[in-house]
């Protein structure tokens, strides 16, 4: 397998630089024929209306120094060089070629500092925009609940990964806002019809059991059942729809790349535009405690084809100003070089990109010192970011959560919002 | 098994006499409908009146011991014309096994909130939780080894979850000692006084915090087993977000008395804690939280399980949300829950015969249908019945009820104890536990998934595609649905009329017998199968078990 974690020469590593200098180009062609300048195409109003989130979420911690904040020829610096972007004077690493072709769709924030370097709580204060394990929703339960209409025909909030933690998403909310796992592209469980049940018979028995809530929600509260009812209704869509997963245009594969992170972003863009509010893919692999650079050229690699495609996409279809996209992780790696060549985990100086819905394109929020090791210029955490995501899309996030009975701030009301970033 | 005397108790607890005018002399449930029908003023015209039977039926058993009845059990009690059947039923389910495994279940989510693991078996803390129950040990009891258990002592290391569970977060257990055993919870007083409720104070949180500051976690080094050690010294300080003032506080529960340490020992350890001992200060601030959280002067404590044990019985809290009792959001009956607390305190927090009470009532009672009105009726009236959703745990045990999977497993676990034991006899009470014990464990597996995918954190009912997909296409069902020894579809595919099928399949689902309509459209719908029985059998019966009649408690 193509994970070595073992030994590498710097040799090697030269090797795969230049053999990733030969796909830039390649690469940097193809995305100037798409193009984010070509005449949008009509979308549907609507479906552009309805705001939602797309989450890439780089699990493990991604660098911050091989890919938003590069600092080439530092003491930490490492191999990379900078490369321009659409946006003058920004520059980020080399390994993100085709996103920086795009950065004027995208901002950076570069001076986050959360105060933990434990993957657990990095991810729930990235998450939750609260420390700690406080019963809050993430923040793709918050859009979902306050932005997802209510006869949405997919589920709300969906993940799309391969493997990793079951996530209590939704805390104080309705479970409906939760996150719906989904495996890679396969179908979420339980969508296929049990075996000798042919389409007549499920039809029946739907009928039947409408037959029998109709009788028993006569001068019986409402809402419970019309929620139990709605929940049954979205399965049948879904079972309906059993075409988005799995099956995939060979000619969009050829454009987003036919492995696992390609393939998840192609589905994320089509449960967007089927009406899901919040969609987040998770790329695993950044926690390069060894070979971190190695790992960088294949794992930016890998994710730089399918994110730009992705980003240039919603931008054409006219998605792009009602989608908030954040390219995120649980925290950012060390400056220091271990004895591996790897980057350790370190929350306290490190960036992610934010674009799309009410985010200012083109901005650089905050900065690190001279060689990155510790945050010099509007240091915020999670807190701040929270109430940035919730804010660009429209919501409140200094109010309270609508729970009956209940005033939970929906973010943490020590903290602010970016202004700053905020279109 | 001292059960006996404890039933007999309960028996005379409905006596206790509360002065009501003159000499009369009138029982607890009698006097909370009088309380709930004098708040109702002009709006007791529009109280539904009392449930059927097979509504009662089905209530009572789903919150007695969390399970449908068989529709065997349905026939008979729908038929038995004594009056008082009622109350001997809700005396014959307080009796059995199964209502100290429902209490387990609904303690163990309202204490651990479905915590993973973390150093005990899970397991073995429902099981230390359902051998309680067994005893009906008073609330206050439980209360006390819960939060004084360290861990320490192997014989009694599963009570000890509640705290090693949560790792002795300062936080997370400051939090929900004051939600679960104070019905306060105050996780914006952890940065500062809450902004808009008066009573949530910083110094109360960090006072909780206090009890429990000086103690860690030990990992023994020998065995590897994790307990709680103490430290004789650390104090609790505490600055607010908002006012940067800096604060302390000793150990304190809200405004009682600060608990004030002794003066110190010249030797203030019993062990000195460390890296091989786990430290046992001389005077422990840990221990001296639980008998300050169960002792009469701290009120509170008695009115969070009076309100939480109406709210298990009722569908919701006098105080709602169970956890937000403060001046600006009162009960909605002050002198209901007064009450309740009172009768907790005097009856020793006999949580069973509180339970024994509310049932009896006439509030419980009445139909959860609604009598039409133009007005909007109040939840807080208690006009009709709450629809409450099963619980998974419920939902769980009711579906493997209604298609035979607790009868084949009976049978199944009876043949094995009788073979170890000729004499074995299921209707004397100690193996009636064994069997219910052998029974839960071979059906534990099945209650997990559903736990899985059911279980939500949330004060109201909500459902997902995910579990809709489960109940629908999911295979654990269609195994369940396939025709096999004695099970429902197996028996029904051998009924010859229709009518029959439809009489039998809506007893053991719903324990009540179909209307006229509802008998033709069944009839209708299985005629659709012709000669597949059996696959029409199992269509209906997934098709009830997908209905809203099924998912709520009503």
């Amino acid at each position: 397998m193509k994970r070595n974690t073992g030994c590498q020469s710097i040799d090697h590593l030269l090797s795969r630089r230049n053999f990733l200098a030969g796909t830039t180009a390649a690469g940097f062609g193809a995305a100037a024929a798409m193009g984010g300048f070509s005449t949008p195409l009509v979308a549907d109003t609507l479906k552009r209306d309805q705001k939602r989130i797309l989450q890439i979420y780089l699990q493990g911690g991604v660098s911050q120094l091989e890919s938003w904040d590069p600092k080439p020829g530092t003491e930490y610096g490492g191999p990379f060089q900078t490369i321009p972007t659409s946006v003058p004077g920004v520059h980020i690493c080399e390994l993100l070629p085709q996103t920086a072709q795009l950065m004027h769709h995208l901002s950076i924030v570069r001076s986050i500092n959360l105060k933990t370097d434990d993957h657990h709580q990095g991810r729930l204060f990235m998450e939750k925009g609260r420390r700690g394990e406080g019963n809050y929703p993430y923040v793709g339960s918050v859009a979902a609940r306050y932005l997802a209409p209510e006869d949405s025909p997919l589920p709300s909030y969906v993940h799309i990964s391969t493997r990793g933690l079951e996530d209590d998403t939704a805390a104080f909310l309705d479970a409906r806002y939760g996150q719906m796992k989904l495996e890679g592209v396969a179908s979420p469980a339980n969508l296929g019809k049990p075996g000798q049940l042919a389409e007549k018979g499920f039809s029946r028995r739907s009928q039947f059991r409408q037959q029998l809530n109709q009788q028993f929600t006569s001068r019986r509260p409402k809402a419970q059942v019309d929620s139990y009812d709605a929940s049954f209704r979205q399965a049948a869509q879904l079972m309906a729809r059993q075409e988005l997963f799995e099956k995939q245009s060979e000619k969009e594969l050829d454009r987003y790349g036919r492995h696992d992170f390609g393939r998840f972003c192609l589905l994320a863009r089509t449960m967007l535009e089927e009406g899901s509010t919040c969609v987040k893919v998770t790329h695993h692999g950044y926690d390069t405690h060894a070979e971190n650079f190695n790992f960088h050229v294949e794992q930016l690699g890998e994710f730089d084809t399918p994110f730009a495609t992705l980003l240039g996409d919603l931008q054409q279809r006219g998605m792009l100003e009602s989608t908030l996209v954040m390219v995120y992780s649980e925290f950012g790696r060390t400056p220091k070089i271990n004895h591996r060549y790897g980057r350790d985990h370190w929350g306290s100086a490190w960036s992610i990109a934010l674009g799309g819905c009410g985010i200012q394109p083109g901005a650089v929020i905050g900065a690190t010192n001279a060689n990155g090791t510790e945050v010099s210029d509007r240091e915020v955490h999670g807190g701040h970011l929270f109430h940035t995501y919730l804010q660009a899309l429209g919501i409140d996030s200094t109010a309270n959560h609508d729970i009956p009975g209940r005033e939970i701030p929906i973010g943490d009301p020590a903290v602010e919002s970016i202004k700053e970033l905020l279109a | 098994m001292n059960m006996a005397a404890r039933i007999a108790g309960l028996l005379l607890l409905a006596v206790i006499a509360v002065p009501a005018g003159g000499d009369e002399v009138i029982s607890l449930h009698q006097r909370v409908d009088q309380l709930i029908t004098a708040a109702q003023g002009d709006l007791v015209m529009y109280a539904s009146p009392r449930s059927s039977d097979e509504e009662f039926l089905r209530r009572i058993s789903l919150d007695l011991v969390g399970q449908i009845p068989t529709g065997l059990e349905a026939a008979e009690f729908l038929v038995d014309e004594n009056p008082a059947k009622r109350e001997q039923l809700v005396d014959r389910l307080l009796a059995s096994p199964r209502h100290a495994r429902h209490l387990q279940h609904q303690l163990d989510v309202m204490l651990m909130q479905r915590l993973p693991k973390k150093h005990i078996e899970p397991a073995q803390w429902q099981d230390y939780l359902f051998t309680s129950m067994l005893e009906n040990k008073p609330w206050n009891q439980l209360a006390e080894e819960i939060l004084t258990a360290d861990g320490s002592d192997e014989k009694q290391r599963p009570r000890a979850r509640f705290l090693l569970a949560r790792g002795l977060n300062f936080d997370d257990t400051t939090r929900d000692i004051g939600r679960i055993f104070l019905g306060r919870d105050m996780q914006c007083a952890q940065c500062h006084d809450h902004p808009t409720i008066e009573d949530y104070l910083q110094r109360h949180y960090y006072g909780i915090t206090a009890f429990l500051k000086r103690s860690y976690l030990f990992k023994d080094p020998k065995s590897g087993t994790t307990s709680i050690g103490e430290k004789a010294d650390g104090d609790v300080k505490f600055t607010s977000v908002f006012t940067n003032e800096e604060d302390s506080t000793s150990p304190r529960l809200l405004e009682l008395s600060v608990i004030e340490d002794p003066e110190p020992a010249e030797d203030p350890y019993v062990t000195k804690p460390d890296n091989k001992n786990r430290g046992v200060p001389r005077y422990s601030r840990r221990l001296q939280l639980a008998p300050n959280i169960i002792s009469p002067e701290n009120a509170d404590f008695r009115m969070n399980m009076a309100n939480r044990t109406w709210a298990l019985v009722m569908g919701r809290g006098l105080v709602q949300p169970l956890d937000m009792r403060h001046a600006t959001n009162p009960p909605s009956h002050p002198e209901l829950l007064q009450l309740l607390a009172d009768e907790l305190l005097a009856s020793d927090y006999d949580l069973r015969a509180l339970i024994r009470q509310l049932v009896l009532s006439e509030t419980y009672q009445r139909s959860s249908r609604r009598v039409e009105s133009d007005q909007d009726l109040p939840a807080t009236a208690y006009l009709s019945a709450e629809l409450k959703p099963l619980t998974p745990e419920q939902l769980a045990w009711s579906t493997m009820q209604a298609v035979g999977m607790i009868a084949s497993s009976q049978n199944e676990q009876l043949a094995v104890l009788k073979k170890d034991d000729p004499s074995f006899d299921p209707d004397n009470r100690e193996m009636a536990v064994k069997l219910e014990k052998a029974v839960n464990t071979a059906l534990q597996p099945h209650v997990d998934i559903y736990v899985g995918i059911f279980a939500v954190k949330t004060d109201s009912f909500s459902a997902t595609a995910s579990q809709a997909l489960f109940l629908e296409n999911g295979e654990l069902i269609s195994n369940w649905l396939k025709p096999a020894a004695g099970n429902l579809v197996e028996r029904l595919g051998e009924v010859e009329k229709l009518e029959l099928v439809a009489q039998e399949l809506y007893l053991a689902l719903l324990s009540r017998p179909p209307s006229s309509g509802e008998l033709e459209n069944l009839v209708v719908f299985l005629g659709q199968f012709d000669l597949e029985r059996q696959t029409g059998i199992a269509q209906a019966t997934r098709a009830i078990l997908c209905s809203a009649e099924f998912r709520f408690n009503h």
